[in-house]
């Protein structure tokens, strides 16, 4: 298991790398359907008054 | 036009396209996300290290499916250009709009994960090779979409212009990489090759297929989800968006 | 006969605007000599250095001018005019540019080798570098042109221009650079000195005929 973290000293490489890789994949996966759910509430907020 | 079937003519009304896509960024993302888990857990533990760079070569399950895909992403809003000058599709347009600042930031990504990979392998994060010169021309031609859809008002004439601009631009890459190579002097021969005198050895092929095929799922998942957003927010006076909004419909 | 009178009238009024036309070409004299100097006085400063500074000044000093291409036209309403004879746009188009490179092109054409002779470099390698320069600048002039028409009328040039054209600069930059960079080290540039030509033809024959739609395109909104 520790093998597989430390890596020969290469762990603090491999694993950022792919830290980074699935941050920025689930970022860019979730923004549009947070940015649609605003977009929603802001013009059922608009409508709401009439 | 009889020969495109009707479901994706149905597409290409922005009402439909709303309704429709949404399974379709489910399955995207459902199988982009199992392929990509099973690909990286593939090559991160279940595959030997390489012989000349160690544990470090790992990286290329991330690093190498992300490169290539920025390029892809990059031809297709150029192809998007093409097919919204000669038939003016709007969901051309809308695609355009929706692919560019997903390919910029996995364009960031792919540099800043091959700066990662440069580090213990070539002793220097930077290398001014064909490869990584294209891939920051290619930031700066996606950035620079982004801008200019932002500062033209005028939708047709947005629309035109990030047209142009893709397809100019994908010229230009193409030249670059392809030019890069030729150079003699300006550049030592040949950096270093990844993998040199190997071939990549079969036993790394399957993960690394797994996440090019994965990481083109998930681009097309968000990019459509991109498009949805975008649907809705240019087609905010119709009366579909509107019963959507006030969760009459789905 | 109309073409020709429109290129005069076109560097009429550049030079009716006195110190101001000379800008650009003061801009070049200035940065290039700026770093003639400070590489000399520190450091060896090889003669292929001195070919990178000047070809990526020139890039530079022509998005100095582009920005006013087609400023004036568009205000004064000549563009609008203009783009109304669609049959004639191209035509009309392609008189400016060959106007706005007599005026840009070929002064840094001619003094790009002067000063490269200055700075020391011999003779050969000083012409060499006028000839890709002669080379480039109408290609520089034309991909500058097609972003600087994306952008008519937005009131935004400046460093927006910037971002969107020096990208598309760099082929051109590339193999302008590495024939005089191997034509100095004596080796083989024919392949080079191709693609320079490629290029030039590739960008004057196809962005004119991109430029009259993107331009009435601009009249629209």
């Amino acid at each position: 298991m520790m093998e597989l973290l430390t890596m020969d000293g290469h762990g603090i490489y491999v694993w950022s790398a792919y830290i980074l890789t699935i941050t920025v994949l689930l970022g860019l996966g979730s923004y549009p359907f947070i940015r649609l759910a605003r977009f929603k509430q802001r013009h059922q907020e608009d409508n709401e008054p009439k | 036009m009889n020969f495109i079937p009707t479901w994706l003519r149905r597409l290409a009304s922005p009402q439909h396209f709303f309704g429709d896509i949404k399974l379709w960024i489910a399955w995207l993302y459902v199988l982009g996300t199992i392929g990509f888990l099973v690909g990286s857990v593939w090559g991160l533990a279940f595959v030997p290290p390489e012989r000349y760079q160690g544990d470090s070569f790992r990286i290329l399950f991330v690093h190498a499916p992300i490169a290539h895909l920025v390029q892809v992403i990059y031809i297709s809003i150029a192809i998007a250009g093409v097919v919204h000058l000669v038939w003016k599709l709007k969901m051309a347009d809308i695609y355009m709009s929706a692919a560019a600042p997903i390919g910029c930031w996995l364009t960031v990504l792919a540099l800043v994960s091959g700066m990662i990979w440069g580090a213990p392998t070539w002793g220097t994060a930077w290398v001014w090779d064909a490869r990584t010169v294209s891939t920051l021309i290619l930031f700066f031609l996606f950035f620079g979409l982004i801008v200019l859809r932002r500062v033209i008002p005028n939708p047709t004439r947005a629309a035109a212009a990030l047209s142009i601009l893709a397809i100019v631009g994908t010229i230009n890459i193409f030249i670059i990489k392809f030019s890069v190579v030729w150079f003699k002097t300006l550049h030592q021969p040949a950096s270093i090759e990844l993998f040199g005198d190997i071939a990549i050895a079969p036993v790394f092929l399957a993960p690394l297929f797994i996440n090019i095929a994965s990481t083109y799922v998930l681009a097309a998942g968000f990019i459509l989800a991109n498009m949805r957003y975008l649907v809705a927010v240019r087609n905010v006076s119709m009366t579909w968006n509107q019963e959507w909004v006030q969760g009459r419909k789905q | 006969m109309r073409y020709w009178a429109l290129y005069r009238r076109e560097l009429l009024i550049e030079f009716r605007s006195g110190v101001e036309s000379l800008i650009p070409i003061i801009f070049f004299l200035l940065v290039v000599g700026t770093f003639v100097f400070t590489l000399r006085s520190f450091t060896a400063g090889d003669n292929r250095v001195i070919v990178s500074v000047i070809w990526i000044t020139t890039l530079f000093t022509s998005l100095l001018s582009l920005d006013k291409l087609f400023k004036r036209d568009h205000a004064d309403g000549t563009l609008a005019v203009a783009v109304l004879h669609s049959d004639a746009i191209t035509a009309t188009v392609v008189t400016k540019l060959v106007a706005h490179w007599s005026v840009t092109g070929i002064p840094i054409t001619v003094l790009g080798p002067a000063v490269g002779l200055l700075a020391g470099m011999h003779i050969d390698h000083a012409s060499m570098l006028g000839f890709t320069l002669l080379i480039g600048t109408p290609t520089i002039t034309m991909l500058g042109a097609l972003v600087t028409a994306l952008l008519v009328g937005l009131g935004r040039g400046g460093e927006l221009l910037t971002v969107l054209v020096l990208p598309l600069y760099i082929p051109i930059l590339l193999f302008g650079i590495s024939v005089c960079h191997l034509h100095i080290d004596s080796a083989s540039y024919t392949s080079e000195l191709f693609w320079c030509f490629a290029l030039l033809t590739g960008s004057t024959t196809a962005i004119p005929l991109a430029l009259g739609p993107i331009l009435k395109l601009s009249q629209d909104s």
